[in-house]
């Protein structure tokens, strides 16, 4: 799971985005209007997390900007205007959820699953293919009936091929999925990551679209 | 201070006075002067005319054929050697004149001059003996200074006249100004009064033309002072509300202490609620004071349902909408979005699969009905709900019901909030000004 955080208050944009990545998530922070415009419009993403007073470019215009040029993706704002007629500015403007400072972190992170689960098209927090079970709302996975120790790495790609269950994801998407804006890999890195993933659920789980991608199998 | 830079009504109605009345005098001097110019124009000339119809009648031409008068006609001034006053009468080879013209001739060339070359005012006149007789050329002539020296003095008299009356005048436009601007002189001392805390309202005794100044200026006053009551009755009870919170976060902080981590975040949250529960009504207080709304119903709740059915999505609840378009309130759209928000958020939260809204209006007042099918409350609790925003200091806002800051901002627009428990579910009731 990949997310953008538009937060111009360094403190606060630095807890969300430590707690965010403690949780397993890959968090790309803009620290204004201009650079999260920017970045959401342009790399893939499971969800984003705006502020609304936003130096350069106001929360509500990025978001406007974004349903017109038809980005789906599902946008928490987070904000310190708590009255009604700002909330439903927000949901007017295109927002899909809306959490008022001051905030507790772990709400955050639970709308932002619960988003990002919805916009994938699951109405129940709980993914079932096969023996492997994915809690959406505490985002963790059963294999077999018990626990799944995984890597962040491993469970974002896992978390990411869940949600998409039995369709493939193509490679470069996966990959924007599941590393930051600024991180420093090489091609074959997705690779190792899938195929430490076979050796846990089994290697027929996941299947290689050759020149493609990858697929969840969940049948059988 | 005055802005010097400002124009001053007291010099714009003296200017404006002013102006009109030199023009009036001006005016009136011109046409006062022309009349006395034609007025002496006519005297001389009925005076002469009179010469040249006595002479009229006394030419006869005498029987050695020499044209002569019958009786003398140089009465003074004709008599007065060069006096100015002339007379003449020429035609074939006759010349008869006046003793006053002595040997000399008029010429009758313009400008006509006498034998002083003093300038004259002629009239003349041609007269026959008989008929087809030859022409005789009567004249007769006055100096132009008898025409110029009285119209000299009356303009003289004239122009007095007029200066005084303009001072005169000039010197009642002052006064008028004066005394026009007085009351409101009286008034800004009186405001003034009112700012130093000397009184409390202005006084009411005025000029008909500022009464209802006076009156607006009052209320004004009185909504001020309404709203500084208010505000510090809310700072009071905002800072009675904190101060019990920040002693047991200082106690929990104290050292030597388990700090116990729920406990402080469960302080800082309730702190955080009464915080925004005071400001929103002080938003909504601030707003308020004898302004007039008109805020449509139907769009605003067309919004927060759209806002809910997100914010719930989970729930996959069902809403029913039913409000005639054309109900308004007199209320600020801010105030209606916060009261309709919050009940219909309550109602999201307890409904077991539909939220049901309607409105209807009364003679004066329109009812708001939000219907849950939820688990409802019991008649012990919507009291206790209800009762809550009876007094501010005993507000505990936040409670899961949006019920308090409702109730208070529709009090501050004479409206009401009621429950009423259904078999299931719970009815709420919002009572609020109609704009029409």
């Amino acid at each position: 799971m990949k997310l953008l955080v538009i937060e111009d208050d360094p403190a606060l944009s630095r807890s969300l985005c430590d707690a965010l990545r403690a949780e397993g998530c890959a968090v790309d922070l803009a620290r204004d209007g201009e650079d999260g415009l920017h970045l959401g419009s342009t790399e893939t993403y499971d969800a984003a997390l705006v502020d609304l007073g936003l130096p350069k470019v106001d929360g509500l215009r990025i978001i406007a900007e974004w349903r017109r040029s038809q980005r789906q993706l599902p946008i928490l704002v987070l904000t310190a205007r708590d009255d009604w007629t700002s909330k439903v500015e927000g949901f007017k403007a295109g927002a899909d959820d809306y959490l008022v400072k001051p905030v507790r972190v772990e709400e955050v992170i639970m709308r932002l699953r619960a988003l990002v689960r919805r916009a994938a098209g699951h109405a129940n927090p709980e993914i079932v293919c096969g023996p492997l079970r994915f809690n959406a709302q505490i985002a963790t996975f059963t294999f077999e009936g018990l626990p799944l120790k995984l890597t962040a790495l491993e469970w974002r790609v896992l978390s990411t091929l869940i949600l998409r269950k039995g369709l493939t994801v193509q490679r470069g998407e996966l990959f924007e999925r599941v590393y930051e804006g600024d991180a420093q890999t090489d091609s074959n890195s997705l690779e190792v990551i899938v195929a430490r993933l076979r050796k846990k659920i089994g290697a027929g789980r996941i299947e290689t679209a050759r020149g493609l991608g990858y697929r969840l199998v969940c049948d059988g | 201070m005055a802005d010097r830079r400002r124009p001053s009504l007291a010099r714009r109605l003296w200017l404006a006075a002013v102006i009109f009345v030199l023009i009036a005098l001006l005016i009136a001097g011109v046409v006062i002067d022309r009349t006395l110019d034609r007025f002496t124009a006519l005297q001389i000339d009925q005076r002469l005319d009179a010469q040249l119809l006595a002479l009229a009648s006394a030419l006869t031409v005498g029987s050695d054929g020499a044209v002569r008068l019958r009786r003398d006609l140089d009465l003074p001034p004709y008599d007065r050697a060069l006096s100015g006053w002339y007379w003449q009468v020429t035609g074939g080879d006759a010349l008869l004149r006046s003793r006053s013209l002595g040997d000399a001739t008029l010429a009758l060339t313009e400008p006509v001059k006498g034998p002083r070359q003093e300038p004259l005012h002629l009239r003349h006149r041609t007269v026959r003996l008989a008929s087809g007789s030859e022409p005789f050329e009567l004249v007769a002539a006055a100096p132009r200074e008898a025409l110029s020296a009285p119209i000299r003095t009356a303009r003289r008299t004239l122009a007095i006249t007029l200066g005084a009356l303009a001072l005169a005048l000039m010197g009642a436009v002052t006064a008028q100004v004066f005394l026009v601007l007085l009351p409101l002189r009286r008034l800004s001392r009186a405001l003034a009064d009112v700012r130093a805390g000397r009184t409390r309202s202005v006084p009411e005794s005025q000029p008909a033309e500022v009464a209802d100044l006076v009156v607006e200026l009052n209320a004004l006053l009185a909504q001020n002072a309404d709203q500084a009551e208010r505000a510090r009755s809310h700072i009071g009870n905002l800072a009675h509300g904190l101060k019990t919170p920040l002693a047991t976060l200082a106690a929990e902080l104290r050292p030597g202490h388990d700090v116990d981590r729920e406990a402080l975040r469960a302080l800082v949250e309730g702190m955080d609620r009464r915080i925004a529960h005071h400001l929103r009504r002080a938003r909504s207080a601030a707003l308020l004071g004898g302004r007039h709304f008109r805020t449509r119903l139907a769009p605003q709740i067309d919004d927060l349902v759209l806002a809910l059915s997100k914010i719930h999505v989970d729930r996959s609840l069902r809403f029913s909408v039913s409000i005639p378009g054309d109900i308004e309130l007199a209320c600020d759209v801010n105030d209606v979005n916060e009261m309709c928000g919050n009940l219909l958020d309550n109602a999201c939260k307890w409904a077991a699969s539909e939220v049901a809204i309607s409105a209807e209006r009364l003679q004066h007042s329109v009812v708001i009905s939000v219907r849950d099918d939820g688990v409802g409350i019991s008649a012990n609790a919507a009291e206790i709900a209800l009762s809550r925003g009876g007094r501010l200091d005993e507000v505990t806002p936040g409670t899961g019901f949006g019920l308090p800051i409702t109730r208070e901002i529709a009090a501050l627009y004479g409206g009401d909030v009621s429950l009423n428990q259904l078999q299931p579910g719970l009815l709420v009731k919002l009572t609020l000004p109609s704009a029409d």
